[in-house]
């Protein structure tokens, strides 16, 4: 399904062929912009946090079905548990990859690999997910977060947003040119996640200075929970599901951002 | 912060993702959703969903290059009212609002005092216009990006809303503009479960 007006609208109006002179600086063709590198994106998932590694893994998958590569990436330490599926590609070529990196950096470095070395795989950009662990992310156990953009997944309850504020106030106090998203999760309405995301979005602007990207909604629904017990790709095995919907949205969100981190 | 340095104008396309990028936290609201996007007779550099489901044509220039790109933005404006419903049709999910007048935003290292009197003669946030530097942080290129219209709301609203604390509660929070992006809506959540009923 295209998600983007840059996908479908070629279809309806003249399309430039390349970079041409203009007068006022250079147009450059409708669409996808080739690059040198996949953007990154960390998302800190816990050791038995089973949900939030199902839901980042579908969101890889959805962001595959965009048209985008997609990578997830995670330590080796997670080999055999109950977080992901078998390394290797997956759905829709998005593939999942273990490396025996024991800390941030070396995380970093793996990923950085991966997203110059699957590039230009696709001309729609891509995605690296990477999978931290929290405890990487604490007050001295790195010089600095090399990852500059990250995706935090909280509910809509008042613990997990102080949680998430929390771990946004170590995040922007580690590094201040951080971007954070946050995408709010198991919730049944829109006004449920909006309200949320406004709470959290409030108290991180007014009390540390900084701004929250939001990145969507997505609901607590039953085939959800099939779907992660089964370990089958939401959008695969409930394509009409509410969670679906919320998925691809979400994705869709994601990978407009990516596009604009391409790497130089 | 030894690894900042200011950067000369880097090549459009470098620019044009640096603006992109640097869009989110200028506004959270806006989202971007095509690039290059050809107009009445030339491109778009980024076409946007504004917080209100309005239409924004984003303009790109350098030095000296105001003045053209106002005129362009103004034919923008003229050229995206009558399309807005067709690019809800063409992309429903993209929270479009067709009845929302549709903006432009010029963005250029500086403007001429010619471009920023006429800018005062529309009406108000029909064309924002934006300053950009360019800066290289950690061999990465980034932009600094600052209205020149006083009478941006977002700004208005945050410099008058009291500060909140974490122990405030969810209904505490005075009404400001939201930052929350979906392009779902309430039925794209109900439909399954509306099925699933009918089923049963």
């Amino acid at each position: 399904m295209p998600r983007d007006l840059a996908d479908v609208l070629h279809y309806f109006l003249p399309e430039f062929d390349g970079e041409r002179e203009t007068g006022i600086g250079r147009e450059v063709q409708l669409g996808g912009v080739e690059a040198r590198s996949l953007a990154i994106l960390g998302i800190p998932i816990g050791e038995r946090d089973v949900v939030r590694a199902a839901l980042a893994w579908n969101l890889a998958i959805e962001t595959a079905r965009l048209g985008a590569a997609t990578l997830m990436i995670a330590p080796a330490s997670d080999a055999g548990s109950p977080l992901w599926p078998e390394p290797g590609m997956g759905p829709l070529g998005t593939e999942l990859v273990l490396c025996p990196a024991t800390d941030l950096e070396s995380l970093y470095l793996a990923a950085t690999e991966l997203a110059k070395s699957h590039a230009n795989d696709t001309k729609m950009g891509g995605i690296v997910f990477v999978r931290i662990p929290p405890p990487w992310l604490a007050v001295g156990r790195t010089k600095a977060n090399p990852i500059r953009w990250l995706l935090l997944l909280t509910s809509a309850n008042r613990r997990d947003l102080h949680e998430a504020y929390d771990l946004a106030k170590t995040l922007s106090g580690a590094d201040p040119a951080v971007e954070l998203g946050v995408t709010i999760h198991g919730v049944s309405s829109i006004s449920e996640a909006r309200a949320a995301f406004e709470y959290l979005s409030r108290i991180s602007e007014e009390q540390l200075g900084l701004v929250l990207s939001s990145y969507g909604l997505l609901v607590d629904d039953l085939d959800v929970y099939r779907a992660i017990a089964a370990q089958r790709p939401i959008g695969l095995a409930h394509p009409q599901a509410p969670a679906t919907h919320a998925l691809m949205d979400v994705a869709r969100l994601l990978h407009e951002d990516a596009r604009s981190r391409a790497c130089d | 912060m030894t690894d900042l340095e200011w950067e000369g104008l880097p090549e459009r396309l470098s620019l044009r993702r640096a603006i992109r990028h640097r869009l989110r936290r200028f506004d959270p609201t806006i989202r971007v959703i095509a690039e290059g996007f050809l107009a009445e007779a030339s491109a778009i550099d980024l076409l946007a969903v504004g917080g209100e489901g309005e239409i924004i044509s984003i303009r790109i220039g350098r030095s000296g290059d105001d003045g053209a790109l106002l005129t362009r933005c103004l034919a923008d404006l003229h050229w995206l009212q009558p399309r807005s419903v067709d690019f809800l049709k063409l992309a429903p999910r993209l929270g479009l609002e067709p009845s929302a007048e549709p903006r432009a935003m010029l963005c250029c290292p500086e403007f001429a005092a010619e471009t920023r009197a006429a800018v005062e003669t529309l009406p108000a946030r029909s064309i924002e216009l934006a300053t950009y530097r360019c800066l290289r942080q950690q061999g990465q290129l980034s932009v600094l990006l600052e209205t020149t219209s006083p009478s941006r709301p977002q700004a208005v609203e945050r410099a008058a809303a009291p500060p909140l604390r974490p122990s405030d509660g969810l209904r505490q929070a005075p009404p400001r503009r939201s930052g929350f992006r979906t392009g779902l809506s309430d039925a794209d959540l109900n439909i399954a479960f509306e099925e699933e009923k009918i089923l049963d």
